[in-house]
């Protein structure tokens, strides 16, 4: 290898880029000089003035490239740069300079644009043929290789002057000007594309294999990255917003994430995302950013490839890239949609190259993160028994059936049925997915097939999905280009006819002393055990097998076109048309079956036939259209675009909702220190009436890049210190439809919707600041924001009495308040054999309400209060549990009578929950309800970390939340409740009774009415740390991969959710179910990629 | 260059053209109210959903009115049920007003539907009618309709207190409405029901008798002035319903010789059209079925008392406490004994050793046989030992769901006891259609006539009409009302629920230990959801 040489020239950086993609020169042994030139004008007007004598040909280059926007190509082999030449020019063109140059030697030079290439020139250039005869050790295996060199950018520009090697030799040549290039070489021989300033890649020399198309990536540090934002692309160095990326390779790749929405648990500060059940096909998370700012819908606008839509049926191998844009520079261009954040999708497209197969697959098993222990059924007998004793009947069952239960010798009269063991089981994943993808500078397309296959816990609980997704891009002309994207997928999903969710309950609910089925008796009739626990038939083994199933079929398809249209140098007309249709379907299915009794015969029930089925679908489009235009003169670049759009869904029995937008954002730049954007939206909607249609949003954002300053020039191992600060205004429209309507059905004349003729947007109006810091060549990366979001004219609906015969309408209401900040540190190297990556954030969120007309709104168990957080807990204060010592003794009628100072609920006794009188006014009523902590965590913190040695990767992610409150509901609460029947679990047998008085559970009552109370006694610290992933992989590449017909191979282990921290043990944290909440899941799972 | 920017100015031209019209989008399938309120048909429907009678036994759907089951909350019934089992919480008084089921969902089904009826009222003259005086009929149902709801709610919610009346559909700040005294309330009811009887016709032909009639106003009017003690008024109304002649007791066809054959009838198929009803449900009582024992595929959800069963006279007329202490103990260790009591009690209560019930099917009644799915501690088994059988006609023993008859919310059987309790409680108790209404009554259940020799003052006449009251109208939705308008709540709700008989112990069972305090239970508490939205409404005292 010689020496590299690093041209010099004066094109700004920025435009030496994006002009070029050339900000270096190439230094390769096999060189051209390639001088780029603006265009034929700016060779023909860039005069030039050179006075040189006796310097070397190198000097005089180094004086173009120093004095002019040229840059030079060549290969030193075919130049003598150490030869002495003289220049005396006066205000001549380059061409005159280069005739002078070159006359009388072999060299030949082209200008194109702002590239001059010098060469051997015809007569010299090497054929292949006399390469071949150069090298000795040639043999017959030889093989002719052709192919082009291009970028990854779009349309794909090809790359002159790229050096292709062979590895381990001094053999290779570099591309020409269009980027082709010849080579020779042998079997298994591996070509080498290098080209400074991209990534370089090895290609492996096969017989098959002789037309390559070869694309390289740029060589992108961090902060240098472009960053997708929806409607542009911006280089996040320029970027003034609170912009965070999820890091797909960690968070999605490999991983057996069955909806988009869990991947983004931990990696983003800022967002929580939280899963409440893990029913496969129906287990996406919720996401929330930056806080609740409204008390309706708070979930995020998610655009995938521009068009907004849900992100759960994506097929996580498609994703090129998930930006989250948390401020308001950033999200005021999505304007009346963006106040509860913007999520933006980007899918992988084709990229040029040979036509590539690549297979991702893994398999799991899960199971349940927390399993209920129930008491066995001696056990729940006795604590029935003891129940119906303390409210004055006769113990239900005799000690001798009892004796019966527990020696089990009498399976079928006195039955210990564990209904959890026996309908619970282990449940699976399967995936996989096939895609292909390839293309040339005329088309580059990408195919994706996945199959993903779920099987539940329970029986009849699966979900099958198949996604289809065809993204091709066809670059019609030199300045048109067209994206021309296919999604399909179809989800096929059972559940019991009764829902997985109502087995959860029944296992729950069913006693542990009543028989699942019993033994055969030679009749051919199934009979299955009874139950009292209600006066249906609701033994879930008999529902499981008799009770017939639903099948939801979903099926969705969408184009979406967008073609781009660069109509003159930098003035870009980009268009985009979507259109989707959903189509569903359920089906319900159950055969007659009669129900008989085991001992006497008789017909106890039936379940009537159902073959019932009902559809729903939708249709939606998107049209739009935006204009952008880059102005770039000496140190200002100003960026602007403008642009409209429409939209329009119709779901169901024709409910329509359409919006229109338009939009313009300003983005300046002075010597890329100085930063300045201002962003401008209007938008319509249909939810509004007459006069509140419209919505207007301004944002205004500044940056400051201090590193660029020259008093910071010496710092070298500052890479990038950034300030920025953003204001701006964001909308929230999403309520009901028809709200402002007050609607009547018209058949029969039933109040259907209670409207309010002047609802309008909820207004998000927020301040953003915040650093970026990256350090030590990219070794560290720092960013911190400070936000405050103000919610004005929040909608709600205020709860209405009972008596009023209404439902609630909604207002603009009042004020919403979140502040908070985020911080993430991302510390990475790479060494030779071994690189790592930590990458560490914290987010901390504070909500409260400022402002509430007619307030506070009390919805019993929860309140909405000035000062406080949204939907704040507000329930009973407790001291424990009343002891014999709180009272004075009983009446004649068996009351107590409580001691002074302590006020009880009438019939409350020993062992009932000690209710306080907040109030003071001698009596426990609802006045005596206070707040009690809130719903939404104050802290999200996450840790990921990856190593890599050698072949080996290994990585893991930790989230967590941190000060939230959950509190223990329905099942979880008392060991039985007749109203509410359940079995109790093991460590509810720690209920009170006079000689355990310290106990974790109040005293036995088939209905325990005043311990049922919303009260804090139930309540729990829900802050969690969650291990979400351990992943260790191996990966088989190069010529080791070759031996066995791969050109990539990876195999991993990984580990979903194998570990929770949390104060209690008893309940999910996160999911914090009541009673019947199908359970989050623990996959383990094996998994292979390959590449061919 | 400059092109460009003109063109910047035009893009928002793009929204000017798009006008207004893309962004409206009113709901597709409903209407205003200025679209409705056109037809007949439309008024008819409109009706139509101010419609919620009671239900007698089928007790799975919201707002879950069912009288049988709210008669498990007085000491006729216990309700082992495990659904609606706030019933049972209202029984033994552990009720709380957060309580979802009964006491939330009665309380906003019932305000809703009257909410309906106003603006059916207030918008039935912008119709067009055909036929004028459906417009009257229409008209009266509908206060009919909110008069009745008004006076469940105020009998179940406000019997001391009184309850927030709805005149007029509400909107705005009005929504929030403060408690009317009893007496207003009442009189707001009772003008709701003058009306209804003006414009409705006394008694509707066969094929319209499920509609509101002027004799359902007037029946009404004699209930609420009958709890609100406004006796002579209680008592003219009866009258009027007496005085028509348009109704009388139900006699059977049938040829059996059974005793009590008209009263068991009067609940099977068989009786199901007759004269007595005057206001019911169409298959009201499907599901009766149920209230059996899982031995005869029942689910027995509602259970009766030993007090009840104790409360039955034996065939002579004579109550068993009349009798010396060894027949007391031998009725009360066997109801069954020489099958000498009320015919009504073995058409109504299956006790223990029952095998003449459904002998067409073999079945005996032993909750006492360790071995029988019946027994007492068995699931679906009634814990009492005793079974309510009235409403199960054989007939339904196949379709133990669905199966059923009409339900009778308001019968002649109920106006003459309300007319005899009106006379006897305003002092007249020597009028002669005391005894002659009571007799009535008591004939057509093949019973002697009254002892006038024992049941010749105010007291006894008031225990008597107390207790045939009781009998005749067992389960029937009354108990709860009558323990409340009578003030003998803590009388007769307090202490320990007992049930039959249990020759294995030797000891009557014991189901549970209630609790009473008047005048608190008088009213059930108002739901939490109320208080706390509603700050014009004060929790009922005690509460």
């Amino acid at each position: 290898m010689k020496k590299k040489r690093k041209t010099r020239c004066f094109l700004t950086e920025s435009v030496r880029k994006t002009l070029f993609k050339m900000k270096l020169l190439t230094a390769v042994f096999f060189s051209c000089v390639v001088v780029a030139v603006a265009s034929d004008s700016y060779s023909q007007q860039a005069k030039f003035s050179f006075n040189l004598k006796n310097v070397t040909l190198r000097e005089v280059f180094d004086e173009i490239e120093k004095n002019s926007e040229f840059i030079l190509m060549y290969s030193e082999a075919d130049v003598d740069l150490e030869r002495v030449v003289c220049v005396e020019v006066k205000n001549k063109n380059i061409q005159t300079i280069l005739k002078q140059l070159f006359d009388g030697t072999s060299n030949a030079w082209k200008i194109s644009d702002r590239q001059i290439v010098v060469n051997q020139g015809e007569s010299k250039t090497v054929s292949q043929k006399e390469l071949l005869s150069r090298d000795e050790r040639l043999d017959d295996g030889n093989l002719l290789i052709r192919g082009r060199v291009f970028d990854k950018s779009e349309p794909p520009q090809s790359l002159p002057g790229v050096s292709v090697s062979i590895k381990n030799t001094t053999r290779g040549t570099v591309t020409d000007e269009q980027g082709y290039f010849k080579l020779t070489a042998n079997k298994g021989d591996i070509l080498v594309f290098s080209f400074i300033g991209y990534q370089p890649q090895e290609f492996l020399v096969e017989k098959s294999k002789l037309e390559l198309i070869i694309s390289l990536a740029e060589n992108i540090q961090n902060l240098e990255e472009v960053i997708v934002t929806g409607l542009t692309e911006e280089r996040r160095l320029n970027s003034i917003s609170s912009i965070s990326k999820l890091d797909i390779s960690s968070h999605l790749e490999n991983k057996p994430v069955t909806q988009l929405s869990q991947a983004l648990q931990g990696g983003i500060t800022g967002l929580t995302a939280t899963q409440s059940s893990g029913i496969p096909g129906a287990d996406a998370a919720e996401i929330k950013i930056r806080g609740i700012s409204t008390l309706g819908n708070s979930d995020p606008l998610i655009l995938v490839d521009g068009i907004p839509m849900d992100m759960n049926n994506l097929d996580p191998t498609t994703i090129e890239s998930v930006t989250v844009l948390k401020d308001a520079a950033a999200a005021a261009i999505f304007g009346a949609r963006a106040a509860n954040g913007v999520i933006v999708i980007k899918t992988k497209r084709g990229e040029p190259g040979n036509v590539k197969v690549r297979y991702n697959g893994y398999y799991g098993v899960q199971r349940a993160t927390y399993a209920p222990e129930f008491v066995d059924g001696p056990t729940y007998m006795k604590i029935i028994n003891e129940a119906t004793i303390n409210e004055g009947g006769d113990p239900r069952y005799s000690q001798e059936a009892i004796d019966l239960t527990k020696a089990g010798t009498d399976p079928i009269n006195y039955p210990n049925t564990n209904w959890y063991n026996l309908l619970v089981h282990e449940g699976s994943i399967n995936s996989h997915s096939v895609s292909v993808s390839g293309g040339s500078s005329l088309a580059r397309f990408s195919l994706n097939l996945n199959y993903l296959g779920q099987q539940g816990f329970l029986d009849n609980v699966d979900s099958e999905r198949l996604t289809l997704r065809v993204n091709t891009t066809v670059t019609v002309a030199k300045n048109l280009n067209v994206n021309m994207d296919f999604n399909a997928y179809r989800t096929d999903r059972r559940e019991p006819l009764d829902g997985a969710n109502w087995f959860l309950n029944r296992i729950d609910a069913t006693l542990p002393t009543m028989i699942p089925k019993y033994p055969d008796k030679g009749d051919g009739i199934d009979y299955y055990g009874k139950d009292y626990t209600s006066s249906i038939d609701t033994n879930p083994m008999l529902r499981m097998e008799k009770g017939g199933i639903s099948n939801w079929l979903n099926d969705n398809i969408s184009v979406n076109i967008q073609p781009k249209w660069t109509i003159k140098d930098k003035l870009n007309f980009r268009g985009q048309f979507s259109y989707r249709v959903n189509s569903s379907i359920t089906n319900e299915k159950r055969d007659e079956f009669n129900y008989f009794d085991y001992e006497t015969g008789q017909l106890l029930s039936t379940f009537k036939t159902v073959r019932g089925s009902s559809q729903g679908r939708s249709s939606y489009y998107f049209i739009g259209g935006n204009l952008d235009y880059t102005l770039e003169k000496d140190d200002h670049r100003l960026f602007t675009i403008a642009g409209y759009n429409q939209e329009l869904t119709n779901s169901g029995a024709w409910d329509e909702w359409s919006m229109i937008s338009t939009f313009g954002k300003l983005n300046y730049s002075f010597k890329d220190k100085y930063l300045l954007e201002g962003t401008l939206r209007v938008d319509g909607s249909s939810r509004f009436g007459k006069g509140n249609k419209f919505g207007f949003f301004p944002s205004v954002g500044v940056g400051w890049v201090i590193n660029k300053e020259s008093f910071l020039q010496d710092y070298n191992w500052l890479d990038i210190f950034k300030l920025r600060a953003s204001y701006g205004q964001l909308g929230n429209e999403n309520i009901g439809l028809y709200r402002y309507q007050s609607v009547i059905n018209s058949k029969t004349g039933i109040e259907s919707v209670f409207g309010n003729a002047n609802i309008t947007w909820e207004t998000v109006t927020m301040l953003d600041s915040g650093f970026d810091l990256a350090i030590f060549n990219g070794f560290a990366e720092i960013t911190f924001d400070w936000y405050d979001k103000l919610t004005t004219d929040i909608i709600i609906s205020p709860p209405v009495p009972l008596s009023a015969g209404i439902k609630s309408s909604p207002i603009n209401a009042g004020e919403v308040r979140n502040r908070g900040w985020e911080f993430s540190v991302n510390l990475g190297k790479q060494k030779k054999d071994f690189n790592y990556n930590v990458h560490l954030g914290l987010s901390f969120n504070k909500n409260k309400i400022e402002r509430l007309i007619n307030g506070p709104y009390d919805n019993n168990t929860s309140i909405n209060k000035e000062g406080y957080a949204i939907n704040s807990y507000y329930r009973y204060k407790t001291a424990g549990l009343l002891q014999e010592s709180d009272f004075i003794g009983q009446d004649e009628n068996g009351s107590w009578i409580p001691k002074e100072g302590i006020v009880i609920f009438d019939g409350q006794a020993p062992g009932d929950i000690k209710y306080l009188d907040t109030s003071k006014d001698g009596a426990l009523s609802v006045d005596d309800r206070t707040i009690q902590g809130k719903r939404f965590p104050s802290y999200n913190y996450f840790s990921n970390i990856s190593l890599g040695y050698k072949n080996f990767d290994f990585e893991i992610l930790l989230q967590g939340v941190a000060d939230i409150k959950g509190y223990y509901e329905r099942h979880h609460t008392n060991p039985i409740d007749m109203t509410d029947h359940h079995t109790p679990f093991v460590e509810q047998t720690d209920y009170w009774t006079p000689n355990n008085t310290d106990a974790k559970y109040p005293r036995l009552l088939t209905d325990p009415a005043y311990n049922k109370y919303s009260s804090d006694f139930w309540r729990y610290d829900a802050s969690f740390a969650r291990v979400r992933y351990i992943q260790f992989g191996y990966t088989l590449k190069g010529k080791d991969s070759k031996k066995i017909g791969l050109s990539r191979a990876r195999f991993y282990l990984n580990v979903q959710n194998p570990l929770t921290f949390s104060s209690q043990s008893h309940v999910d944290p996160e999911s914090r179910p009541s009673a019947e909440t199908y359970p989050l899941v623990k996959t383990y799972s094996i998994g292979l990629n390959l590449e061919f | 260059m400059k092109s460009y920017k003109l063109l910047y100015l035009l893009l928002p031209l793009f929204l000017l053209f798009s006008c207004e019209d893309f962004i409206t989008r009113d709901h597709p399938t409903s209407v205003t109210d200025n679209d409705f309120w056109q037809t007949q048909s439309q008024v008819e429907s409109a009706l139509g959903s101010c419609v919620h009678l009671p239900y007698g036994c089928r007790y799975w759907s919201t707002p879950y009115y069912n009288r049988i089951c709210f008669e498990g909350a007085t000491d006729n019934l216990y309700h082992p049920g495990f659904w609606l089992r706030a019933i049972r919480s209202i029984g033994n008084s552990t009720i709380t007003p957060s309580e979802t089921q009964i006491i939330r969902e009665f309380w906003e089904n019932r305000y809703l539907l009257i909410r309906r009826c106003c603006r059916l009222i207030e918008n039935i003259d912008k119709s067009y009618f055909t036929l004028e005086e459906e417009r009257e009929h229409i008209l009266g149902e509908a206060y009919v309709y909110r008069a009745m709801y008004h006076m469940e709610l105020l009998f179940y919610y406000g019997f001391h207190e009184g309850v927030p009346v709805m005149m007029e559909s509400l909107s705005g700040e009005n929504i929030y409405m403060g408690r009317q005294p009893v007496d207003v309330a009442a009189d707001l009811i009772l003008e709701d029901l003058d009306k209804a009887e003006q414009l409705l016709p006394f008694k509707w032909d066969e094929g319209r008798s499920t509609r509101m009639s002027g004799a359902t106003a007037v029946a009404l009017k004699s209930t609420v002035n009958l709890n609100v003690k406004r006796y002579a008024e209680a008592a003219a109304e009866a009258k009027k319903i007496i005085d028509s002649g348009m109704f009388e007791l139900f006699y059977t066809p049938s040829t059996d010789n059974t005793p009590g054959k008209n009263y068991r009838d009067l609940f099977y198929h068989v009786g199901e059209v007759n004269n007595e009803r005057i206001l019911y449900r169409t298959d009201g009582a499907q599901g009766g079925w149920r209230l059996l024992a899982p031995g005869i595929n029942g689910a027995a959800v509602d259970v009766p008392t030993r007090p009840i069963v104790d409360a039955y006279e034996t065939k002579q007329g004579k109550t068993i406490f009349e009798l010396g202490n060894d027949s007391i103990e031998i009725y009360q260790k066997d109801p069954l004994y020489n099958f000498n009591r009320d015919p009504r009690l073995y058409h109504s209560i299956m006790v223990p050793g029952d095998d003449y019930s459904f002998p067409q099917f073999n079945y005996k009644y032993n909750p006492f046989d360790n071995s029988s799915v019946d027994h007492i501690s068995q699931g679906n088994a009634s814990p009492t030992g005793f079974v309510c059988k009235k409403f199960a006609d054989p007939l339904d023993k196949g379709t133990p769901d669905f199966g059923g008859i009409d339900y009778m919310i308001i019968r002649y059987a109920e106006i003459l006891l309300n007319y005899v309790e009106a006379l006897v409680e305003s002092g007249n108790f020597s009028n002669p259609d005391v005894v002659r209404y009571l007799n009535e009554i008591r004939r057509r259940a093949d019973m002697p006539d009254i002892d006038v020799s024992v049941y010749n003052t105010q007291d006894k006449l008031r225990e008597l009409y107390r207790r045939e009251r009781r009998i005749e109208l067992a389960f029937e939705g009354q108990r709860i009302w009558d323990i409340r308008r009578w003030g003998i709540g803590e009388e007769v709700m307090n202490g320990q629920v007992l049930g039959a008989f249990n020759p294995a112990s030797g000891e009557f069972v014991q189901v549970e230990t209630r609790f009473y305090d008047s005048p608190k239970n008088d009213q059930w508490p108002i739901h939490n959801a109320e208080i706390t939205t509603n700050l014009k409404l004060k929790q009922n005292s005690g509460w």
